[in-house]
């Protein structure tokens, strides 16, 4: 299945992404960023399936979530 | 002269080869015992998964940045917040009133001047003294409109800022807390809350009080470890745009975004820098598990009724000074049998009693309350005391005042 991962920088978004995701019922796991996936070092994202990233970054975004809107 | 009970048990203890037991008498200043459950979760987070939180992807890394998000979000959800990441860790309630009031001084602009009240402990009054911004003191009253009324009138146009705590940490004198918020959601003034005597015995809700900041201790009425301390900022600092207008306190490392020089604009991380005290953070969330479990009412409840016990016993004692008697109940009661605390808290010891003497940092509130040059003596009772350990200490009290021995 495609995944596609959401860049969100700190362990504690990660984990509140996560949680913001299975609340609505989004499979959602953390995953360390890549040095290709980071450009300003160190940092952490959550990998859901292709087709549910664009509905989870709405939701971070509303819930005030830091992420970037480059989804890898 | 015969010896107190207290002290023929503490014999027979001895006498027994038993460990000899304290009766502990100064939970304002830190709760002892702790629930088991406390000692469990700061010896397994040190023992199984001792990791730095948030510093890399390791097993043991993330196991202890879940088990520091699990306290933020117990910690957020206490006092009614949704965010776990409005919850910034420090190391006690003193380094949290220093980071809000020195991060929210940048969201003052030219309105510098700070208002706190006549009852706060040196942890509100020193950073505040030490910022140099200028100040004024208000009288808290015997009424909550006595209160705000004087709150008024020691507003000036360029206040930008109202720091105070609920409770005393000496007597029953609160600031009301919700009229205060309110004021300051009228007049954008930030309002930061030291809940230090308050939180697990009082309910508080961050968004019902009003408070741009709730700051207080782990190792009090949270029954977590010492070494561990909280601020927990409004809903408004979960949005960049505000959360970036405070100003940064503590600058250093923490695994976001090593790259870039300056500390990130959102919180928690704007304000942790450094390694947290994980296991202390462990131990803090089952403290709060703790507290949930047996409700801040009944907690509240317990420690007042039996500060009301040693109040009652030491009336009818005669020849003790109660000060503060009069103020609503709380977990501590301030007193003396002597011109000097120090003498009595040191007799007492030697019975087995831990009460802590002098000005308990906070040397306003001893001489609003009439104590003498030498301070007073302070008993401050946790959930683990009993009405036992009461008529203990007050027959403790008799056998020194009998024997002259302060």
């Amino acid at each position: 299945m495609k995944e596609s991962t959401i860049a969100i920088s700190s362990v504690n978004y990660a984990i509140r992404a996560r949680e913001i995701a299975s609340q609505a019922g989004i499979a959602a796991r953390i995953v360390r960023l890549s040095r290709e996936q980071t450009q300003k070092g160190c940092g952490y994202g959550v990998t859901v399936s292709f087709d549910k990233a664009r509905a989870l970054a709405s939701l971070l975004r509303k819930e005030g979530v830091p992420f970037s809107e480059r989804i890898l | 002269m015969q010896p107190s009970k207290r002290m023929k048990e503490k014999r027979l203890a001895s006498f027994r080869g038993e460990r000899e037991s304290l009766i502990y008498l100064d939970n304002a200043a830190t709760t002892f015992p702790k629930p088991p459950s406390v000692y469990e979760a700061v010896l397994r987070c040190m023992k199984e998964y001792g990791g730095n939180p948030g510093r890399s992807g390791h097993r043991l890394s993330m196991k202890a940045a879940e088990a520091v998000y699990d306290c933020r979000a117990e910690l957020a959800s206490l006092f009614g917040s949704r965010h776990p990441t409005n919850v910034v860790f420090t190391t006690n309630a003193t380094a949290s009133l220093n980071t809000a009031i020195q991060s929210l001084l940048g969201t003052l602009g030219e309105r510098r001047h700070i208002l706190l009240s006549d009852i706060e402990h040196n942890s509100v009054l020193r950073p505040i003294v030490s910022s140099g911004c200028p100040y004024s003191v208000y009288r808290v009253g015997t009424t909550e409109e006595e209160t705000l009324r004087n709150v008024k009138k020691a507003l000036r146009a360029d206040t930008g800022m109202i720091v105070c705590n609920h409770l005393s940490n000496v007597c029953g004198l609160t600031n009301p807390a919700e009229a205060i918020g309110r004021l300051c959601r009228e007049r954008d003034i930030r309002f930061v809350l030291d809940v230090s005597q308050s939180a697990g015995s009082h309910r508080l809700h961050i968004g019902k009080i009003g408070a741009d900041c709730l700051c207080g201790p782990g190792h009090k009425g949270l029954y977590g470890p010492q070494g561990c301390g909280f601020l927990l900022f409004a809903d408004a600092y979960a949005y960049e745009e505000t959360a970036s207008r405070l100003s940064t306190v503590f600058a250093g490392g923490n695994g976001v975004a090593s790259k870039e020089t300056s500390m990130p604009a959102f919180l928690p991380e704007r304000l942790e820098a450094g390694t947290l005290p994980t296991p202390a953070i462990a131990g803090l969330c089952e403290g709060i598990r703790f507290v949930k479990g047996i409700g801040e009412d009944e907690i509240g409840r317990r420690t007042s009724a039996l500060r009301e016990r040693l109040k009652g016993n030491l009336s009818a004692l005669g020849g003790i000074r109660v000060y503060g008697g009069d103020t609503p109940p709380c977990g501590s009661l301030l007193f003396d049998a002597s011109s000097d605390p120090e003498q009595t808290a040191a007799a007492l010891d030697h019975e087995g009693f831990a009460l802590r003497s002098g000005f308990h940092c906070a040397p306003s509130v001893l001489e609003r309350l009439g104590c003498g040059e030498f301070g007073a003596l302070r008993a401050s009772f946790s959930y683990f005391n009993t009405a036992r350990e009461i008529d203990l200490l007050t027959e403790a009290i008799e056998t020194i005042i009998k024997k002259g021995t302060v």
